[in-house]
């Protein structure tokens, strides 16, 4: 071992005490970073989870120029080959699920109570692992053995004072121009902790959508869920490929396109997490620069003795920033432990949350440990030692030996 | 013998608040090979500054410094570092040794400044705290030493590189008078024998008997030489 490590270990554990207590500072900073960064992840996912499980799918396809001009004419971007897409798409590795999807919207109406709505037609038994963030909390979910029967979002039940087995009407444009009405049957009534959802959105099987838009077998989009999210890039390349070679119309949406509140949470929560950090970091910076200077104060005169003795300046630098490091490791590491191991328990527990912003439902917390995370805390552990103890081996170094050598 | 340290007009003036303090005035003296030069002189006359300054620890006003024939006071701070770790071995009034090193520790520091390979360095090492008469402590740490062995070890430490000088400021003043006499006797010995060169200060009577020459001075002067080849 050299000697300037030597010297490192040995001088960070004279004082004991004092080392405990950096030690514990840091750890207390780097767990807290692990601990805050494991929970905004499991927000993360939570958000991503429930957007892609709740509303758009892995994955989306669409007829080219849908996205742009759809929703004024969205009759001239239909996609009429489904059967044909569905077939090709279940044959890629990892698809669980191909889904139509048409989106309608119109009037829904009591008899007594008329409300606008925004629709969308599915395959009643495919809409199902789409919507396991949904929960029926009234009568049952789509079936296509119940043709008739469509679901309802909480809100609008209410709104409309009906439940389940009750009629309704419901009232839209067709494909010419025309207006259509359908008579429908409530068959469930669904949540998905989405108040604006809730209040507006119903569900009906495609066929009868169809009918009454009197589009039959046209599709607006198509909704592929995927076994894992995690297989969203390579299911997406398969797509493409496939596209090109077979010279379809269409064009690719992933998640990551569509999922706009998924990145607004995650940039929100990133910029928090940094700020965090950030405060968390400088608090490390102070505490461990005042050890190291009460340290260098004590150690004066053998600083001036290192010196006498032929140590260059840069030698003493070189000396404290090293001792600076030694401690950053040896604060990391700990605080990766202490970190993992809190996570684990609170976790294991996990943390009731009220329900968020726009949404109905709490839920239960849990804290990740994520890998990039105990990077990060031990790469701000590590930073942070090193620039605090910058400054005092600068005067460590800049002290006048023959004065340092008299100090008592 | 040759001259190992030449000194010529030295001077240094500090400044306390806005009054010029002249601690040396003008110190010229030689020291040759193998010498025993004690530095005499009651508080505040100038000795422990001409050591600073020889020693390279501080820069002179004005004069020059040649130890084993090179210019001290021309050299910049990172060589005259490298001068003391290769030419000068220093004995603290107070020890100085490192105290989270062994003794084994401590006399090997400067090997390591310079770059000794490992096995030459460990013989060095032994045979340095063998000629002081501490092998048998080599592995304790200074807190576990008596003042007298301290010393001990710091004079070994000071040896070790094979300096050409070894200056030592006020070596017995910290320890009790038969101790003293033990450390004045090694030194002594290591000079006769080994043919060390020693220019130290103090205050002992006891050293000044012992010492070849005896500088003496006052009020940063060298006031007389006493001994044999003054």
């Amino acid at each position: 071992m050299g000697i300037q490590l030597k010297l490192a270990l040995r001088n960070i554990f004279r004082n004991r005490r004092r080392t405990a207590i950096t030690l514990a500072a840091m750890a207390f900073g780097a767990s807290s970073i692990i601990l805050f960064g494991g929970f905004v992840n499991f927000i993360f996912i939570s958000v991503r989870e429930s957007t892609i499980r709740s509303q758009v799918g892995h994955i989306q396809l669409y007829r080219k120029g849908f996205l742009d001009k759809g929703s004024v004419a969205p009759n001239d971007y239909m996609i009429a080959n489904f059967d044909e897409i569905r077939a090709l798409a279940k044959g890629i590795e990892h698809v669980k699920d191909v889904i139509p999807r048409l989106g309608f919207s119109g009037l829904v109406s009591t008899g007594e109570t008329t409300t606008s709505f925004v629709g969308s037609g599915g395959n009643p038994e495919g809409e199902e692992g789409l919507s396991s963030f949904t929960r029926i909390v009234e009568g049952k979910a789509l079936s296509s053995s119940d043709p008739r029967g469509v679901t309802l979002g909480l809100g609008m039940a209410r709104g409309l004072g009906v439940k389940e087995g009750d009629s309704l009407t419901l009232l839209a444009t067709t494909k010419d121009g025309g207006i259509n009405a359908l008579a429908v049957k409530v068959r469930g009534i669904w949540e998905s902790g989405e108040k604006a959802y809730d209040d507006r959105f119903l569900k009906a099987p495609i066929r009868e959508v169809q009918r009454l838009l009197d589009n039959e077998g046209e599709v607006q989009s198509i909704v592929l869920l995927l076994d894992s999210t995690e297989n969203t890039g390579f299911v997406r390349d398969r797509l493409a490929a496939l596209i090109r070679d077979r010279g379809f119309d269409l064009e690719i949406k992933t998640w990551e396109d569509l999922a706009l509140r998924y990145h607004q949470v995650r940039d929100l929560f990133s910029n928090i997490f940094n700020v965090m950090a950030l405060i968390v970091s400088f608090i490390v910076v102070l505490g461990i620069a005042n050890t190291m200077t009460m340290s260098i104060f004590e150690r004066t005169r053998e600083i001036g003795t290192v010196m006498a003795l032929g140590t260059r300046r840069s030698g003493v630098i070189s000396m404290f920033l090293l001792e600076g490091i030694v401690l950053g490791v040896l604060g990391g590491i700990l605080g990766a432990v202490v970190g993992i191991v809190i996570a684990k328990a609170v976790s294991f527990v996990g943390i009731p949350m009220p329900p968020p912003p726009g949404s109905t439902q709490g839920f239960i917390a849990k804290i990740l440990i994520v890998p990039a995370v105990l990077a990060k805390a031990f790469r701000l552990s590590l930073i942070a030692a090193i620039l605090s103890s910058l400054y005092p081996a600068w005067r460590a170094s800049r002290l006048n030996i023959t004065e340092a050598l008299r100090h008592v | 013998m040759k001259d190992i340290l030449d000194v010529r007009e030295l001077t240094k003036t500090y400044t306390l608040g806005k009054v010029a303090v002249t601690a040396l005035g003008g110190v010229s003296f030689r020291a040759k090979a193998g010498e025993f030069l004690a530095i005499a002189g009651p508080s505040g006359s100038g000795k422990t500054t001409l050591l600073n300054l020889i020693g390279g620890l501080d820069v002179p006003s004005s004069g020059e410094i040649e130890i084993d024939g090179e210019r001290l006071d021309r050299l910049a701070e990172a060589r005259r570092a490298d001068l003391r770790a290769r030419k000068i071995g220093f004995v603290f009034q107070t020890f100085n040794l490192i105290p989270v090193l062994t003794a084994y520790e401590n006399v090997e520091y400067p090997l390591l400044l310079g770059k000794v390979p490992k096995g030459e360095r460990r013989s060095r090492v032994e045979a340095a705290l063998a000629q002081v008469g501490i092998a048998d402590r080599s592995r304790h740490r200074p807190a576990e030493l008596s003042g007298g062995q301290q010393q001990r070890v710091a004079i070994a430490r000071a040896l070790v590189s094979g300096p050409a000088l070894v200056l030592a400021d006020e070596p017995t003043a910290n320890l009790d008078s038969r101790t003293a006499l033990e450390v004045i006797d090694l030194m002594r010995r290591l000079n006769s024998e080994r043919g060390v060169t020693f220019v130290f200060s103090t205050h002992d009577a006891r050293i000044m008997n012992v010492a070849g020459r005896v500088l003496r001075m006052e009020d940063g002067r060298v006031q007389n030489v006493l001994g044999a080849n003054a």
